[in-house]
């Protein structure tokens, strides 16, 4: 460096061999002063690199098995790590419990409803299911001046006013209700029909119209007739029974039973 | 029926009358329309009918 003829640059050392890199810059500084270029001589150094040794090796150390924790379980939680299933449980929960109150709260809503109409109607009386089962067909054609009935009974009052109100609300549903006056009770008759059974069949219907039924068996009875009108009545009482047992067969939706030319020629005779 | 009993009955058996005629009618009406109104309506005539026959009794 610094004589003529050879390239001006930088040498460097590497593991003892050298290397000289051109340096442009001091090519075109050569008219610079030649104290500098004694200092660039000076400058040449000599790079010693590392030896491999271990101090920088990385050492890949295995790390020590996690220790697993012991599963919490508990209602509501199956694990305190599966946090994904947490949400699920919860809302079954939820809706269990929603659930439960709120056929507890329905439970209390119907009860009170009930006890509610129990109040209104004050002498109702059930018919024993028991005596429903039994069919007595035919029963309304009676000789004499009785007439045996199988009505559908929409519920019995002490008073006619309390009876007219029900009666109300019943023709509002478009199902016929009339009121029977018989030892001291109002009575409200919604349907009839040929049979006990059958009345009951007409009673399960009406009761889609959303109104309280009940089935039963009344007798009337016509006094102080003379033989000619008992006759007529049991040409009545015989056309009552067919057109009972034809509109209630029809409107339980069965095909009717009654032969409607006997029936003419029953009324005709 | 009632051509044939109207003129012969007393005003009492002519009401019991009329109750089977209207729901004898009724069901005759039912038949032609399918109309559940009909059969309900025949219903009503034969409670008219009960409540009248307990009339003519008392």
């Amino acid at each position: 460096m610094g004589k003529p003829g050879q390239s001006k640059g930088v040498t460097i050392k590497i593991n003892g061999e050298e290397k000289v890199f051109a340096d442009k810059k001091i090519e075109s500084q050569e008219a610079a002063s030649e104290e500098q270029e004694q200092e660039h001589t000076d400058e040449s150094f000599e790079w010693i690199l590392p030896e491999d040794s271990n101090e920088n090796k990385i050492v890949l150390v295995p790390s020590p098995p996690k220790k697993k924790m012991p599963k919490l379980i508990g209602f509501g939680t199956g694990s305190l790590k599966s946090s994904d299933k947490r949400p699920i449980k919860t809302f079954m929960i939820a809706v269990i419990c929603a659930v439960f109150f709120g056929s507890i709260l329905g439970l209390i809503a119907v009860k009170t409803i009930t006890k509610e109409k129990a109040e209104v109607s004050s002498v109702e009386t059930p018919i024993p299911t028991e005596a429903t089962v039994e069919d007595k067909k035919a029963a309304v054609t009676e000789p004499g001046n009785q007439l045996k009935t199988f009505l559908v009974q929409g519920g019995v009052f002490s008073s006619e006013d309390a009876a007219r109100q029900i009666q109300k609300k019943i023709i509002e549903k478009q199902v016929p209700a009339e009121i029977f006056k018989m030892e001291d009770s109002y009575y409200l008759f919604l349907g009839s029909a040929e049979s006990l059974a059958a009345s009951k069949e007409l009673a399960l219907f009406l009761k889609s119209y959303d109104v309280d039924v009940y089935w039963k068996e009344i007798n009337f009875e016509a006094a102080g007739t003379s033989q000619e009108d008992e006759k007529t009545l049991d040409k009545m009482k015989t056309v009552y029974a067919s057109l009972a047992e034809t509109s209630a067969t029809k409107l339980r939706g069965k095909a009717g039973t009654v032969n409607e030319e006997a029936l003419k020629k029953t009324w005709m005779n | 029926m009632d051509e044939l009993k109207a003129g012969k009955l007393s005003p009492g058996f002519s009401k019991l009358n009329d109750d089977l005629t209207a729901a004898a009618k009724s069901i005759d009406e039912y038949e032609t329309s399918k109309n559940e109104e009909k059969l309900f309506q025949a219903q009503e005539s034969l409670l008219n009918f009960l409540l009248n026959y307990q009339n003519i009794s008392s």
